[in-house]
């Protein structure tokens, strides 16, 4: 595969505690790197917020993408630990890096590769469907994201964000997103705004662990806002399955107001094929006197929903950050869910 | 192999929790209402994030990141119910806590 960023480089060699070593390409991310190199590193967000990659630094140097990225507190920060996501290598180096048992089943490792903008949907006033194109097939689980980078004329480094996929895995090489404008931020503008059909971006992927489980429970999706990709995703992926005849799945969509509600198409999409589906979506701010559907948070509507065997679901959630949190906290300290059960990848 | 001192109960209130590096173990103390101290690992065994950010009420540790939940009096998972946490030895002589860092091995689970 084309991979502009990993061929004719320097390469610095890392060494772990246990004495095994991978190779990192200059300018990649050490937390890349190891999983490129098939190594099964914990993250979950790969942007610098969650704190998951935690490593200690025993010998060589790094560059530290954002120094104040939030995942690290004043109290890592004072016992010397750094992000295995901001770090770039400058020299070969020594870590005490946290790695799983075994890489997961299923999961392919990330690479990179220019992707080009074949298609562009208006999904919402404020939400687009976007189509890239890789010569390599598109392979990921239904769920999981991938970086998306375009260059930045006045920094040193590509401006990325991370984006879920919301079609599914496939041979023709095609990646599907959705993405928002995000009032203020740095990004989405950008991708909103300015993409257009024949432009190219750099595509790396596939990360994250909030992916359709391999196993026969039925499945909830709760989404909020820019979360609608993966859940689609996840819902896809459920309905592609050999035994969706068999499968429920109950949906939840959470936006502000009425002009943000954009899930139907995706349930209506995928309902045939299972034995059940079901969408309630809610809005937070003041309907208009049209509006059918749900007042409130998606938690309080979850909290409401009648889902009498939910402790049995797999249950996938995906949006901004209060919400995920809330979410995450009525399942799994309000309804005693196994927190094995609840899946998502937290975003900041 | 060898307690050491690490904090007193005048620091380290009943309902309070501190992580302190004893030896080269990063450990959790809690002082339970009731009386209890217990010592634990620092981090949760999920992933890398610090056990001492998450909430403590009762003798319940809920970890921040994922709301792993675990009893502390026994060092063992609530959610999910597999995991377990390292408990370190702890002495009390007077006010002086003291913990024995070799005592136990911090644990690692995956969900």
């Amino acid at each position: 595969m084309a991979s502009p960023q990993v061929t004719t480089m320097v390469e610095r060699t890392v060494t772990l505690g246990d004495g095994r070593t991978f190779r990192c390409p200059e300018g990649d991310t050490l937390l890349r790197a190891a999983l490129r190199a098939g190594l099964p590193a914990t993250y979950e967000c790969n942007s610098g917020g969650c704190g998951a990659c935690k490593y200690i630094l025993s010998d060589g140097g790094v560059d530290q993408i954002n120094p104040d990225a939030t995942g690290l507190t004043a109290r890592d920060k004072r016992k010397g630990k750094l992000l295995a996501c901001q770090s770039v290598p400058l020299s070969d180096c020594a870590v005490t890096l946290t790695l799983d048992a075994e890489w997961p089943e299923g999961r392919t490792r990330p690479q990179v590769a220019p992707a080009t903008v074949t298609a562009i949907r208006e999904l919402t006033h404020d939400l687009r469907e976007i189509t890239v194109r890789t010569e390599d097939v598109a392979d990921f689980l239904p769920g999981q994201f991938a970086m998306i980078a375009v260059p930045d004329p006045e920094g040193a480094r590509p401006v990325e964000r991370a984006y879920s996929m919301s079609n599914l895995p496939n041979g023709e090489g095609v990646w599907q997103f959705q993405i928002k404008r995000v009032p203020g931020g740095a990004v989405s503008p950008r991708f909103v705004d300015e993409l257009a059909v024949g432009d190219v971006v750099n595509l790396d992927g596939p990360y994250g662990h909030a992916h359709l489980q391999a196993n026969e429970r039925d499945v909830v999706c709760i989404a909020g806002g820019s979360g609608l990709a993966p859940m689609v995703s996840v819902a896809r992926g459920l309905a592609g399955r050999g035994d969706a005849a068999s499968r429920r799945l109950d949906f939840f969509y959470g936006g502000r107001r009425e002009e943000d509600m954009c899930a139907r198409e995706f349930v209506d999409e995928v309902s045939p094929r299972l034995a059940h589906a079901s969408l309630a979506e809610a809005i937070s701010e003041e309907p208009s006197r049209d509006w059918v559907g749900s007042r409130g948070f998606i938690h309080e509507v979850l909290a409401v929903a009648e889902i009498p065997d939910l402790a049995e679901r797999d249950i996938y959630v995906a949006g901004p950050p209060i919400m995920t949190d809330a979410v995450v906290r009525h399942l799994v300290l309000e309804r005693h869910i196994p927190v094995d059960r609840v899946h998502f990848d937290r975003f900041f | 192999m060898a307690f050491e001192l690490v904090t007193t109960l005048d620091d380290l209130w009943e309902g309070d929790m501190e992580s302190f590096t004893v030896g080269d173990q990063e450990i959790l103390i809690a002082h339970l209402d009731g009386g209890e101290v217990i010592a634990t690992q620092a981090i949760c065994p999920h992933q890398q994030i610090e056990l001492v950010e998450g909430e403590l009420v009762g003798k319940t540790l809920t970890c921040k990141a994922h709301l792993w939940q675990f009893d502390l009096p026994t060092c063992t998972g609530i959610n999910p119910g597999h995991a377990e946490l390292a408990k370190f030895p702890v002495k009390i002589d007077g006010e002086d806590i003291y913990v024995d860092p070799t005592g136990d091995t911090p644990k690692v689970a995956h969900s």
